[in-house]
């Protein structure tokens, strides 16, 4: 069977038809209503079965076939018009022993990267993060992403057998944050690990001072809500479709400006250590907050002598110091922000005293950061930091922004979600009017009340 | 919001305003109920007579042929789906109001204006307007239909059409249920009242593997034309070709059309054709007194007639049509 998509300036599906069959007509009869689901779709549809299409009852399999060949289609299409690329993987694993393969790399990752942690071991660490390029970024080109959480909140989750490595992601990035914090952030996000290993070629500038530093960690959290508020609102994910950096260096779709942003992430990083991940990262913000309730995480234990020597190698300025309330006198302790902290053990390895450690026990400690008094004179480090930041944010304004603009091309006139809208009355007569048609008056009719 | 009920065709489809009836082309604008199509012809050609397919009336002229967009029924076989089953908006249209379609009959020396390709019933206005017209200046009026409408538009327009060819497509009404979303008495019915007002009838069979083949199905169609019109009716069965949505099926085979056009023979009708087969014997027409070839046909093409005045010159019997 040969079907044709007829799809507007935005990638809505406007028609389905079937074009050339060898089917009975009975047949036919039932798949009208079925291709009659696909109207009015919009770029971001999940487009399957059982979630937005229900199939032809004793037909499945040919439903399936008909709906994946219609996704495909959109899918081109809206690559080619809004730069969202495929919400299909590359390679959909289908035999059992793929899937396992596929999960157990995911797994042996987690786990490897989890005992570079708990023995300090700064060689496995990078061994792990170079897998996690390879695996997550260039071969499967799948990270965890705020459109997913977004498909969840709309209730759009793909089934397993359609999307596997949707779960896979899902899950490695979501499980291990409950249990230990940010590992996926630190140790496996393929663009995480491209900024840390950007970060390491050249001379770092002075850190920036810590008021500036937290407020601008704050920015990922808005958007995080942002974003998510108003793809709710909109019904649709189209807002947050490739905004991420990872979409298009990964996949190699998406709009100039989104490629713009992601070129900008990329200088950033090689000057202020994973600014995208510190500052702008939702998902980052997500298991951020997530992590604010992880079983273990990096706490001091009894021999701390407060050096605060950790305090300064926080990349990320997770640590503060802070006032001890384990009954002894001792003024200077440390304290952990598990909700910024990305697991890159570089405090574990320079404690002198090695008592750092993952674990769910540790001395409380309450953070105590002083208050900074009258206004400070910015240097540069930290006005091209701020510099970059806005920056940031104005072209992901424009990467969101394009999202929720008028369409490229074509009008939505004859879009079936906004004629619902419009009188059927006067959308006849202007259908008529525009097709040069003119109503002559019929004979053999009466009004019904 | 007022709601109107057109009461065209056996169908009654109740508009709401802005709505359009099931053949697209009637639609309830303002609480009024309007014809999209009155003069707006999506196709007007100049074709034998032959082709409608009608044999008895004036052979050899040319027929000014018109329709427009829209049908009252959704045949699985239709030839001209691409306008019957389209919306006016999204076929080509021509300027053509009855006056005009009367002048470029007369120019392009047609004896008669046909009202074919997809149903003049549902352009029934400009049906009528333009067939009254016509018959004051002097042309015949064949119309091309599946005879799919109410007694009461039919009667009125009867008086100004000299004949027709109906699609009879099949004897059962689960065969108009499944293949063209009608139903079979309005049909039969509209047949006689035809016949009963002065129309000349021709009847067409398209004859579909495995939905209208069989001996019994034939047979029904034979006996009912032969009962109630009358053995001297012309009957046209059609060979299928695979088109629209029945493009699994292939062609009918020659032997089933020869077949029934035999027994047509046998059973009595004396006026029996094999159509969409150039070449067949059926093409042409017989005397039913001493069985000569009258009118000898390939196609749409006369190749010769030996027919003076309505009349066998062999025989002298009588040969029911239009001849001059």
């Amino acid at each position: 069977m040969d079907i044709g998509v007829v799809l507007n300036g935005e990638a809505r599906i406007k028609d389905v038809r079937i074009i050339r069959h060898q089917e009975s007509p009975s047949y036919l009869k039932s798949m009208e209503a079925f291709l009659h689901q696909f109207m009015g779709k919009g770029p971001t549809a999940p487009l399957e079965l059982k979630t937005d299409i229900d199939a032809i009852t004793r037909a499945t399999v040919s439903s399936e076939a008909v709906t994946l060949a219609v996704r495909q289609i959109r899918d081109r299409f809206r690559r080619e018009l809004l730069g969202i690329p495929s919400s299909l993987p590359k390679h959909n694993p289908t035999t059992p022993v793929e899937k396992i393969l596929l999960f157990s790399t995911g797994i042996l990752l987690l786990i490897s990267g989890t005992l570079a942690i708990i023995h300090r071991n700064v060689t496995l660490r990078w061994i792990t993060m170079a897998g996690g390029f390879l695996f997550f970024g260039l071969m499967t080109a799948s990270m965890l992403s705020i459109v997913q959480i977004i498909h969840i909140g709309l209730g759009n989750s793909p089934s397993p057998s359609v999307n596997i490595l949707w779960w896979l992601t899902l899950v490695i990035g979501i499980v291990p944050t409950l249990l230990l914090g940010r590992i996926y952030c630190g140790t496996l996000c393929p663009f995480g690990i491209l900024q840390e290993a950007l970060h390491k070629m050249v001379q770092h500038p002075e850190k920036i001072p810590p008021s500036t530093y937290r407020g601008a960690q704050r920015t990922k959290v808005l958007l995080l809500f942002g974003l998510t508020a108003l793809c709710l609102w909109q019904g649709s994910s189209l807002p947050a479709e490739g905004m991420e950096p990872f979409v298009p260096l990964f996949t190699g779709t998406g709009t100039r400006i989104a490629w713009a942003f992601m070129v900008m992430m990329i200088i950033a990083s090689i000057f202020y250590y994973r600014f995208f991940c510190a500052h702008l990262c939702p998902v980052g913000a997500m298991t951020g907050l997530l992590s604010r309730f992880s079983l273990f995480r990096i706490k001091p234990q009894k021999g701390c002598s407060s050096c605060g020597q950790c305090v300064a190698a926080c990349p990320v300025q997770a640590m503060a110091p802070g006032r001890s309330s384990d009954g002894t006198d001792r003024p200077l302790e440390v304290v952990v922000d598990p909700a910024e902290c990305l697991l890159c053990g570089k405090c574990l390895t320079i404690c002198p005293e090695q008592c750092l450690r993952l674990s769910r026990t540790g001395i409380v400690v309450q953070a105590h950061i002083p208050k900074e008094t009258g206004r400070r004179q910015r240097d540069a480090a930290e006005r091209i930091f701020i510099a970059f930041l806005l920056g940031a944010l104005l072209l992901l304004g424009g990467v969101v922004g394009s999202r929720i603009a008028e369409p490229p091309f074509l009008t939505t006139a004859q879009d079936p979600a906004s004629a619902a809208n419009d009188p059927a009355g006067q959308r006849l007569k202007e259908t008529l009017a525009a097709a040069g048609l003119s109503p002559h008056e019929a004979r053999y009719w009466r009004e019904t009340p | 919001m007022r709601t109107v009920t057109c009461d065209l065709c056996p169908r009654h489809c109740r508009l709401k305003e802005g709505e359009r009836g099931d053949c697209r082309v009637r639609a309830n604008i303002d609480g009024k109920l309007y014809s999209l199509v009155y003069g707006k012809a999506c196709a007007a050609h100049v074709d034998p007579i032959e082709k409608k397919p009608v044999f008895h009336v004036l052979p050899g002229s040319s027929s000014f042929s018109i329709a427009t967009a829209g049908c009252n029924l959704h045949c699985l076989y239709c030839q001209n789906w691409q306008i019957s089953q389209r919306p006016p908006e999204e076929t080509p249209n021509i300027d053509l109001p009855p006056a005009s379609v009367v002048e470029n009959a007369r120019r392009y020396d047609c004896r008669s204006i046909a009202y074919t390709y997809t149903d003049p019933i549902v352009f029934y206005e400009y049906t009528l307007d333009t067939s009254r017209l016509a018959k004051d200046q002097g042309l015949l009026n064949i119309l091309v239909t599946a005879g799919y409408i109410e007694q009461e538009p039919l009667k009125a327009l009867c008086p100004f059409i000299t004949a027709a060819n109906v699609d009879l497509k099949g004897m059962s009404d689960d065969f108009y249920r499944r293949m063209s979303q009608g139903t079979l008495t309005p049909v039969l019915e509209a047949i006689l009242t035809m016949k009963r007002m002065g129309v000349h009838v021709e009847i067409t069979n398209l004859l579909v593997p495995t939905w209208n083949d069989t001996d019994k199905d034939i047979l029904a169609l034979i006996r009912w034309i032969k009962e109630h019109c009358g053995s001297d009716t012309p009957l046209h069965f059609s060979r299928f070709w695979p088109t629209h949505e029945l493009q699994n099926l292939p062609p009918t085979p020659e032997e089933t059309l020869t077949h029934a056009w035999e027994l047509a023979r046998a059973e009595g009708l004396s006026f029996v054709y094999a159509g969409n087969m150039p070449g067949h014997p059926g093409n042409n027409t017989f005397c039913p007194g001493c069985g000569k070839i009258l009118i000898r046909r390939r196609g749409y093409q006369i190749l010769s007639s030996n027919l003076a005045e309505g009349t066998c010159d062999a025989c002298g019997s009588r040969i029911p049509g239009i001849w001059k």
